[in-house]
């Protein structure tokens, strides 16, 4: 009896651990599946370079959410250089809370410019648990973002040369490409030119700066010139300051008497009147407290009863 | 013949003994008797229910009142105003009156001035009361704003209190030394309080003489000061563009309106120390006869410019004017508007002009209505503007449209009432309400001649 | 009876003699030179536990104070900024109980000086002049701009300090929607008529308060015709991880209870560069902010010249005759994007 219960426990425990087996099997496909529905992101990349000196290459990460694409936030970006590799790894980005990542590759650039002077430049999202898979390529050619400032007479002319080399030639103009001129602001860039100039056949614009843009207190003001987003180029930056603007001149008001301003800003008339009637009107009553006192000492000299 | 002019001398002497000793006895403040007792009793319930709540909201906020974002004045302040309103009356009676050299005012001289000195404590009180932060109160002398309305209000009120003390105090001097003298079957502590208070007063020509200097000096500077906190409190309003604010004529609408319900107070005061202390030789009906007119004049002044308060917008029904106009006129406001106005201000008009009703009993029905009408008033001057703000009202919580005071708001604006009555029982009680060294010396001016 | 120091000197002396054991010498020279040098080797070692306890008291003293807030400032430092950026230097602290731990320098903060954080909420960035535009022509009360201040002032529903109403100028015009907030007005009513200095006019356009300061008079909520100002009647929520000193004029954040607030464009966000929560919340670009120093206003997409705007659009001041001299100015609701909708609200109220 004991024995034929014994068999009997161990066949049900073996059944029992494999349909725990058969279970848990189905369940990780079930789990993979959901793995499945991740998000589908849109990736953008871009090359920045500013005034060549700060290169960096930007990714903006967005999903759809509803009807419209946002930006995703936190995710981790992987930066490649022409190939997806271990060893070709650039860096590695996160997104913030807008989805733009940035990787600062000013200080590997002088490592990967080659004759050709074109770089081919590959972001990816991998291995990410929300998100799908994606990667984007571009490919740089490598120029030259010149930004001199003219002043001739009393007028200010903005001159951009915009050049790239090639293995057969150095310095060959780039025409017909479209450069913005902005002048830098508190919180964005006010764009000065027309916004549609672009090179000509010497890859050169001349831009006539407006002399009545008001300026720090030096009359400096940062002159930008941009070459945005463009497919070969990528978004290309020179910055000046130049003390083009006009100066700017504090006239400040809350340092006067008004009514408004502070306690120490009293207007004259005020204090003249009111610390007059204080004065006026306090000192009487001091005066008649000190009557007081010389009844008091009126009523001990003389002790008469009434 | 020497003998009979002597004799005759003598008995004049005796009668004036007499008559001084009969007015030290009428006017003595006496102990409360069974009366006395309950209205002490009630005045200190009400007080101790204010207190109470508003320690509540020292503690939680003045989210216990009805006050909200739009209507963030409400009846402390109306009260605020009532209280200083009122307390223009010791200036009227003690100064105005006695500049304009009116024999009848003396007996009314004392009990105005303590009516004031109540009211103007309680003025300040309330606006502390009022105050969000009173922890910070003294912020309003450490940091004050001499641009600021309010700095204003500060220094005209602490002013006016230390006048209207001072004026209380030296007239009160002979009347310190005669209870001092005179007063017998008191405690101890009570007759030290008048001996030390009383100065070694002994009505020698050289105190007379500086008494009166004083008292002259007084009178004068107590009239500007009085029309300035009235006036200033109602710069508070007038300094701000609302609708029913934004107007010129405030500060002598709110001055006219403070001699008013003064009077009105003091009619009030008379009456019921004339019924409990038996004082008819002293409050006499020519006393309230005289009263009644100087109140009809009063309350004329204050229907003029009642007029022109209300008719000029009315006329022009400016857009940002024509809502609260017609709140008050017609609306929400209507009713307490026409009641406040009729019954606080034209029928005591009406009623005063007859002769009959001029009588100290219906006197004393129609300065109470003038002095609730007054509060009302106040009240109407406040809340219906801060209900009609320059941009419409938007997303907030129901309670925020309607203002309605809380039953913590009404307990501790009763409070403060009563306190002020608590001080007037207080000093009532312990210092006359009538004084006696003028009432003597205008009386032996009497025998000596003159009858009146 | 043995205190600490003994001990560890029993058990370095202890070790010594293991350690030497097998270098004593019976030889009465070394014997002698081995105990003087055993001696000294005593002192010295007794000196520095003596030095270590003493020094281990006052820091324990010193320490303790130090550890106790700066644990709340790391607290806090942590909270506020998750951008701190660790420098690699580690500090030793000695927190409240009791343990030795390590803290990057960075997160330490010193106790926040109030006095100093008001006095410097009262100075304006300098060359300043902070004005608004508001494009009505775009706004489609989304309300994206009332949550964002709601979220980022720690606002409750009742006390709104961006309001989005429902204007009508008369009876023909059609309605349309209005963001209103305070102007911070160049000829401020409120702060005329503060009687405490709580209230005040800062050199770079804006009107704060210091919540410090302010008793709670509402004059200046009575006196502002914009209706502008909210009182916090009652305690506040307090939000996570703040303290009563962290309130500065600049953030109106944490709120103090009895005191008036409103609007105060962000300074906090401006002074690092960044513009107000509204602005940037806006969808539709109806906020514009900028410098009128600079003759230039943004609203996150586009830069455009103050001037040009308010001059070809017609930019207006809401009541201007009031004399108020508002900073912020409206552009017409002209060649509308979205007709006029109601939202739930009005057409409740509509229906009444």
């Amino acid at each position: 009896m004991k024995l034929i219960f014994k068999i009997q426990y161990k066949q049900a425990t073996k059944l029992f651990f494999t349909l725990l087996l058969i279970g848990s099997v189905f369940s990780s496909t079930t789990y993979a599946q959901e793995n499945d529905q991740k998000k589908k992101v849109r990736l953008s990349l871009d090359y920045n370079n500013t005034n060549n000196i700060t290169r960096q290459l930007v990714t903006i990460v967005k999903t759809k959410i509803g009807r419209s694409y946002r930006g995703v936030s936190n995710t981790e970006v992987y930066f490649y250089l022409n190939q997806k590799s271990e060893s070709n790894l650039l860096g590695v980005s996160t997104s913030n809370n807008k989805g733009v990542a940035v990787l600062d590759i000013s200080k590997a650039i002088a490592k990967i410019v080659d004759s050709t002077f074109t770089f081919t430049f590959i972001t990816a999202i991998e291995n990410n648990s929300d998100y799908l898979n994606k990667s984007k390529k571009i490919t740089i050619q490598e120029s030259k973002f010149e930004l001199n400032l003219i002043e001739k007479d009393s007028s200010y002319t903005a001159q951009i040369m915009l050049s790239t080399s090639s293995p057969t030639q150095a310095n060959l103009p780039l025409e017909d490409v479209n450069v913005k001129l902005y002048v830098e602001r508190m919180f964005g860039d006010l764009l000065i030119s027309e916004g549609h100039e672009s090179t000509n056949e010497n890859g050169v614009i001349n831009f006539d700066f407006p002399s009545d843009l008001p300026g720090k207190e030096d009359g400096n003001l940062t002159i930008i010139a941009k070459l945005e987003d463009d497919d070969d180029y990528g978004t290309l930056v020179a910055k000046t300051d130049m003390a083009w603007g006009v100066p700017l001149i504090i006239n400040e008001k809350l340092d006067e008497r008004e009514l408004w301003t502070a306690r120490a800003n009293t207007p004259i008339y005020l204090l003249v009147l009111i610390n007059g009637m204080i004065l006026g009107v306090w000192g009487s009553i001091a005066y008649i407290i000190l009557q007081i006192f010389k009844i008091r000492k009126l009523g001990k000299l003389e002790k008469l009863t009434v | 013949m020497k003998s009979q002019l002597e004799t005759n001398h003598k008995l004049a002497n005796d009668k004036a003994v007499t008559r001084a000793e009969q007015i030290q006895k009428d006017l003595w403040p006496r102990k409360f008797g069974l009366y006395g007792k309950i209205w002490v009793g009630v005045l200190l319930v009400i007080f101790i229910t204010g207190t109470v709540c508003y320690i509540d909201q020292i503690r939680n906020g003045l989210h216990i009142t009805g006050l909200g974002n739009y209507a963030t004045w409400g009846i402390y302040i109306s009260n605020f105003v009532f209280f200083v309103a009122i307390s223009l009356v010791g200036s009227l009676i003690s100064a105005i009156l006695k500049l304009a050299k009116v024999p009848w005012r003396t007996p009314l001289t004392r009990i105005s001035e303590m009516i004031a000195i109540a009211a103007i404590i309680f003025a300040g009180l309330v606006i502390i009361v009022d105050m969000g932060r009173p922890d910070r109160v003294m912020n309003i002398i450490l940091y004050a704003r001499l641009q600021s309305p309010i700095t204003w209000d500060v220094i005209v009120i602490s002013t006016y209190l230390a006048i209207s003390i001072l004026f209380l105090y030296m007239p009160l001097l002979p009347d310190l030394a005669i209870m001092r003298d005179r007063f017998k079957g008191i405690p101890a502590w009570q007759h030290k309080l008048y001996k030390r208070m009383a100065l070694g007063w002994n009505n020698g020509p050289k105190q007379k003489l500086i008494l009166a200097k004083s008292e002259k000096m007084l009178a004068i500077l107590i009239i500007p000061v009085a029309f300035g906190i009235h006036t200033v409190t109602s710069w508070l309003f007038a300094t701000t563009v609302r609708p029913g604010w934004d107007s010129s004529n405030f500060g002598p609408y709110f001055v006219s309106g403070a001699f008013m319900v003064g009077a009105g107070a003091v009619i009030a005061a008379m009456y019921i120390f004339r019924k409990f202390y038996k004082l008819e030789n002293y409050f006499t009906d020519f006393h309230f006869d005289k009263m009644g007119k100087l109140l009809v004049l009063l309350s004329l002044i204050y229907l003029y410019f009642n007029i022109n308060e209300y008719f000029v917008p009315a006329y022009k029904m400016k857009s940002i004017e024509s809502e609260h106009i017609e709140a008050l006129f017609t609306g929400a406001y209507a009713p307490m508007f026409w009641s406040v106005q009729i019954l606080g201000m034209i029928i005591p008009i009406i009623v005063l002009l007859f002769k009959k009703g001029r009588k100290p009993k219906p006197m004393f029905i129609i300065a109470i209505l003038v002095i609730i009408g007054a509060w009302f008033k106040r009240y109407l001057i406040v809340i219906p503007t801060l209900a009609h703000p320059l941009i419409p009202t938007d997303r907030v919580q129901e309670k925020w449209l309607h203002y309605g005071p809380t039953f913590a708001e009404w307990a501790i604006t009763g409070a403060t009432l009563a306190g002020a009555l608590l001080i007037i029982t207080a000093l009532v009680r312990f210092f006359p309400i009538i004084p006696m060294e003028e009432i003597i010396e205008e009386g032996e001016i009497e025998n000596n001649g003159k009858v009146s | 009876m043995f205190d600490s120091c003994d001990i560890i000197l029993l058990r370095n002396f202890a070790g010594y003699i293991n350690s030497t054991r097998t270098k004593i010498n019976v030889n009465k020279k070394s014997v002698l030179i081995s105990t003087k040098f055993f001696l000294k080797e005593h002192w010295k070692i007794m000196k520095e536990q003596e030095n270590n306890h003493n020094n281990r008291r006052s820091f324990l003293k010193k320490g303790l104070t130090l550890g106790a807030f700066s644990a709340t400032a790391v607290a806090l430092a942590a909270f506020k900024d998750p951008e701190t950026e660790e420098t690699g230097e580690k500090v030793k602290l000695l927190s409240p109980d009791g343990e030795l731990v390590e803290i990057d320098r960075a997160y330490l903060k010193p106790a926040p000086d109030v006095p100093a954080a008001m006095q410097k909420g009262r100075e304006g960035i300098p060359g300043r002049k902070f004005v608004m535009v508001i494009d009505l022509a775009k706004c489609k009360n989304l309300r994206k701009c009332h949550d964002a201040c709601e979220k980022m002032h720690n606002l409750t529903p009742n006390k709104e300090w961006l309001k989005v109403l429902k204007m009508k100028d008369n009876n023909q015009s059609s309605p349309y929607w209005q963001p209103t907030m305070c102007f911070h007005c160049d000829h401020p009513p409120c702060v005329k008529v503060c009687p405490v200095d709580a209230t005040f006019k800062r050199t770079d356009g804006l009107v704060l308060i210091d919540n410090e300061r302010c008793i709670g008079c509402r004059f200046c909520m009575a006196a502002c015709p914009y209706s502008a100002r909210t009182f916090d009647w009652e305690k506040p929520e307090m939000p996570t991880g703040m303290t009563h000193d962290d309130y500065s004029p600049e953030t109106s954040v944490p709120a103090k209870m009895g005191t008036v607030s409103k609007c105060d464009f962000c300074p906090e966000m401006t002074r690092k560069g960044k513009l107000p929560s509204c602005v940037t919340a806006c969808p539709n670009g109806v906020f514009y902010f900028g410098d009128e120093n600079e003759d230039a206003v943004t609203n996150g997409d586009e830069t455009v010249k103050l001037s040009e705007l308010l001059k070809e659009r017609s930019g207006y001041r809401f009541m201007e005759d009031l004399g108020t001299k508002p900073r912020v100015y409206y552009l017409p609701p002209v060649n509308r994007i979205f007709p006029f909708k109601d939202d739930e609200y009005t057409q409740q109220n509509k229906e009444e």
